[in-house]
């Protein structure tokens, strides 16, 4: 099949679909046609696939391949086949052959899986490949004495994804486990209650039309062995849920149902051995089934939660190459992460995980740090700059100094805040807990009541009465509601680069109506560019831009990086020479043997010597430079913060949703008014001080109005502190120190708008889960205790309503929802 | 009607028997992914035979 299946007019990427530079895209030919490749990470991974025969993946594929980075291809997969490094992950089976779980990253469709198996397999040596296209986890086995682990893995880095040795320690693995536990508790439950049930109308029938003692008998007798079987085995985890409860002095929603599964058997039992009265087999059986299923559903939906936040949350690797000097030399070994210590220095080699928190020691890389932050394109770090646990290395090796190790890197706090929000109590959620538990006392109560008033009235209806309304009562819904649909939004949001800190988080963000936003580094990128130009002599301005992008280009200041930027480095064409730098000042040189002088005002003016006639220059020192020849200015370069480009659109989404919209800031008002009007804010605190700002933060409080504030979380964490919910546009490695209820770690302010309407959509959830169990028991546990619901309506009853608010819930993980 | 004293444990037998092979598939994995292999139908077949998949290349 061609390759032109897939379109490749445009200028994307063949394989990963993203643009392709257009000053150095790589042109490579592929069957007959020559493709459009953004880097030759993507084209090798390309040809690989096409020289394996696989162009399939290409018409199969639903989503785009994830860029390749070529530099991963080159690495040092060896360490994978040490004995040490394997045992974590890698079983002996008979002979040769081991196996190995792996987790793959860039399963995207079900086409990857297919490409995986397909290649590995056709691998000399590998035996079987088995992908789970549910949790990306493959399951490899091989002979050892044929081919290598290390080959392997250097294999599926070829066609562009990325193994990683996987920790059976991971939640996941211990939700599977329960989930096969569940598995096996329904099919029991399910074989023997069918009997039962098959039973139990031939029972109903003969109770109808009569039928012969001795075969009523034998039938309740297979009942209550069947019975007995599906209340040991799968009814267990009612019972010991039950006495749990109890031990520790609560009312969990496991009383109530091993309350009345208890009645229920022993009553039937009763019934049988006596052979008078009603048996209720069928309603236990159908009870237990329905009530495993639901709550079957319920860890379905937490281990989806559970695997988007794996996915998210990248495993640290298992060793690291720790430099050591001895006299003199520097001696590299491998050693296990957990015998890493702060002060450490650690080599990454290019494609490595980094596997504590440090700062760089020596060389320059690209850090992909798209695991913590979303963000996909990899940001460079050099000497004395920090790198986090968890980000890969993409291009070049560097050493690195440990600072924080195991619990203490930011990978972890981020574990520990989203935890935090998913398990933490809201006093909401502590609330409706107190309410299910005095919920449940009261059901008890009812049932009491319920029994002894039937027996009074003499009427055998009172044991169905009070089975019904032991069994009808569904407590799950009501404290399931909130943290069901709290925990589906935070990794919903997670997905997409929003933290959520704080449980209340979402509702107060859904209640606000005053969005107050700090100007640097949130409506602005916090970084410097070129603004404008003012001549001051005849010298053309691009002319003046040569001459400065010249003089600066290996100037590390902000300002100077500023106008090479906005030249561009490939295309700066003149060369300066005898370059003298005052730091802090600005620089001197010599460009066709003429002398340059680029810098602050002031600085340039003193050494003209002219310093009394540009006055009105030295005003704004911070974002200004000049730029002089000899004795004569040539113009004056003025910049200014960028502001983020989604800016725009997201004060306008944010209009549409009737909210008011202020800039609360400490900078300049010419400057803050600039911003505010380029993005359609009207209402502008300009010039605040930090005690100032939180007034303005406690007036609005003052006027009833909800108030969020929006900032980078660190210099402004007190006004944070004041608004009654915080977002910050927080950098990774100021994620501690943020001390906001939501964290934008993707730093894209329109995550914002979709925040908003993921917390609008919460809200009406938990609302509507809230109604729901109110009004089924309003409703049902009254009919119970008359006497209108028989035992078997009351359990089918109770599973749809917990089924209700689960599935309600999961409505919030779907791809749909933000 | 006797006979139905044979059926009922001979039924029971069957649901035995069917416990065990349940027990068995969870744990060899067939309940493991449930979302893959509906999509592993759509790919298989043309590739196992190498002749196709030379030709496939070759297009």
């Amino acid at each position: 099949m061609a390759l032109a299946a897939v379109t490749s007019l445009d200028l994307d990427c063949f394989h990963c679909g993203l643009p392709v530079p257009a000053t150095h895209a790589v042109r490579q030919a592929l069957s007959d046609q020559t493709l459009n490749f953004c880097c030759p990470g993507c084209a090798a991974v390309a040809s690989a696939i096409h020289g394996a025969g696989l162009d399939n993946y290409y018409s199969l594929r639903s989503e785009k391949g994830l860029k390749a980075n070529a530099e991963a291809l080159e690495e040092d997969f060896d360490i994978y086949d040490h004995p040490a490094v394997q045992q974590s992950f890698v079983r002996k089976l008979d002979g040769a052959t081991k196996e190995a779980a792996l987790v793959l990253q860039g399963i995207t469709c079900a086409a990857c899986v297919w490409l995986n198996e397909k290649h590995l397999s056709s691998l000399e040596g590998v035996e079987s490949v088995d992908v789970n296209y549910s949790n990306h986890q493959a399951l490899v086995r091989w002979d050892d004495t044929r081919i290598k682990l290390s080959d392997i893995l250097r294999e599926i880095t070829c066609i562009g994804y990325t193994a990683h040795p996987y920790d059976p320690n991971h939640r996941q693995a211990l939700l599977n486990h329960e989930r096969k536990q569940f598995l096996r508790r329904i099919g029991v439950a399910a074989a023997l209650g069918m009997q039962v049930m098959i039973l139990s109308v031939a029972l109903y029938a003969g109770d109808w039309w009569g039928m012969e003692s001795d075969f009523r008998d034998f039938f309740q007798r297979i009942c209550l062995l069947l019975t007995t079987g599906v209340l040991v085995y799968s009814g267990r985890t009612f019972f010991s849920g039950a006495w749990r409860d109890l031990r520790i002095g609560h009312l969990g929603m496991d009383v109530p149902i091993a309350l009345g599964l208890s009645i229920a058997f022993v009553a039937s039992t009763w019934a049988t051995l006596s052979g008078s009265g009603k048996i209720y087999f069928d309603s236990v059986v159908m009870f237990v089934l329905l009530v495993l299923a639901a709550r079957y559903v319920e860890l379905n939906n937490r281990m989806r939660a559970a695997s988007i936040i794996d996915r998210k949350i990248p495993l640290l690797p298992s060793s690291a190459t720790r430099i050591d000097h001895f006299s003199n030399t520097e001696h590299h070994s491998v050693i296990p992460c957990v015998e890493l210590h702060p002060g450490n220095r650690i080599l990454v080699k290019p494609g490595e995980v980094i596997a504590a928190d440090g700062i760089i020691m020596d060389g320059t890389a690209s850090i992909d740090e798209s695991i913590l932050t979303g963000e996909s394109l990899p940001v460079a770090r050099s000497l004395g700059e920090k790198v986090i646990a968890g980000s890969v290395n993409i291009d070049s090796p560097i050493k690195v100094e440990v600072t924080n190790v195991g619990q203490d890197t930011v990978l972890s706090d981020i574990e520990r805040l989203l935890q935090r929000a998913q398990n933490g109590k809201s006093k909401f959620t502590q609330l409706t807990d107190q309410i299910a538990g005095y919920f449940v006392a009261g059901v008890m109560s009812v049932a009491g009541f319920v029994a002894s008033y039937w027996l009074w009235q003499g009427s055998d209806i009172w044991l169905q009465a009070t089975i019904a309304v032991l069994i009808v009562s569904c407590p799950c819904a009501l404290s399931l509601a909130t943290p069901a649909a709290m925990s589906a939004a935070t990794s919903r949001a997670l997905k997409n680069g929003i933290l959520i800190t704080r449980e209340h988080a979402l509702e107060a963000l859904q209640a606000a109506t005053h969005f107050v936003f700090d100007k640097t580094g949130t409506l602005t990128k916090g970084s410097i560019v070129l603004d404008s130009i003012e001549l001051l002599a005849n010298t053309p301005d691009q002319r003046c831009l040569d001459i400065a992008a010249a003089l600066e280009r290996n100037s590390e200041h902000p300002l100077a990086k500023a106008i090479v930027t906005r030249v561009g480095m490939d295309s700066i064409s003149l060369v300066a020479t005898d370059i003298t730098n005052t730091p802090g000042e600005g620089m001197t040189g010599k460009i066709a043997g003429r002398a340059y002088i680029i810098g602050k005002p002031s600085f340039v003016l003193s050494v003209l010597d002219r310093t009394g006639d540009f006055n009105a220059y030295l005003q704004d020192e911070r974002t200004t430079v000049m730029l002089a020849v000899k004795s004569e200015p040539l113009c004056l370069f003025r910049f200014q913060d960028e502001v983020r480009p989604e800016t725009e659109q997201v004060v306008r989404m944010l209009k549409n949703k009737n909210k008011v919209i202020a800039m609360l800031t400490g900078d300049r008002q010419t400057i803050a008014d600039k911003v505010a009007n380029s993005i359609g804010i009207e209402t502008v605190y300009a010039d605040h001080t930090p005690v100032q700002k939180l007034e303005v933060i406690d007036e609005l409080n003052n006027q009833s109005a909800k108030t969020a504030m929006i900032g980078d979380g660190i210099n402004d964490a007190p006004v944070m502190g004041g608004a009654s919910v915080s977002i910050a546009m927080s950098d990774t490695a100021n994620i501690t120190s943020a001390n906001a209820d939501i964290l934008l770690i993707n730093k894209d302010l329109s995550s914002l708008v979709q925040a908003l309407e993921l917390a609008s959509k919460t809200n009406s959830v938990i609302r509507q889960n809230m109604v729901w169990a109110i009004a089924y028991n309003i409703i049902a546990i009254p009919l119970a205790a008359i006497g209108y619901v028989p035992p078997w309506a009351a359990a089918i009853g109770m599973s749809v309503s917990s089924a209700f608010v689960i599935l309600n819930s999961s409505r919030l993980l779907s791809e749909r929802s933000v | 009607m006797e006979v139905i004293y044979l059926l009922i444990p001979v039924a029971l037998l069957l649901v035995v028997a069917i416990i065990a092979g349940f027990f068995w598939a969870i744990r060899s994995g067939q309940f493991d992914d449930l979302a893959g292999p509906a999509h592993s139908i759509l790919m298989d077949d043309e590739d196992t035979d190498p002749m196709i998949q030379n030709k496939n290349s070759q297009q």
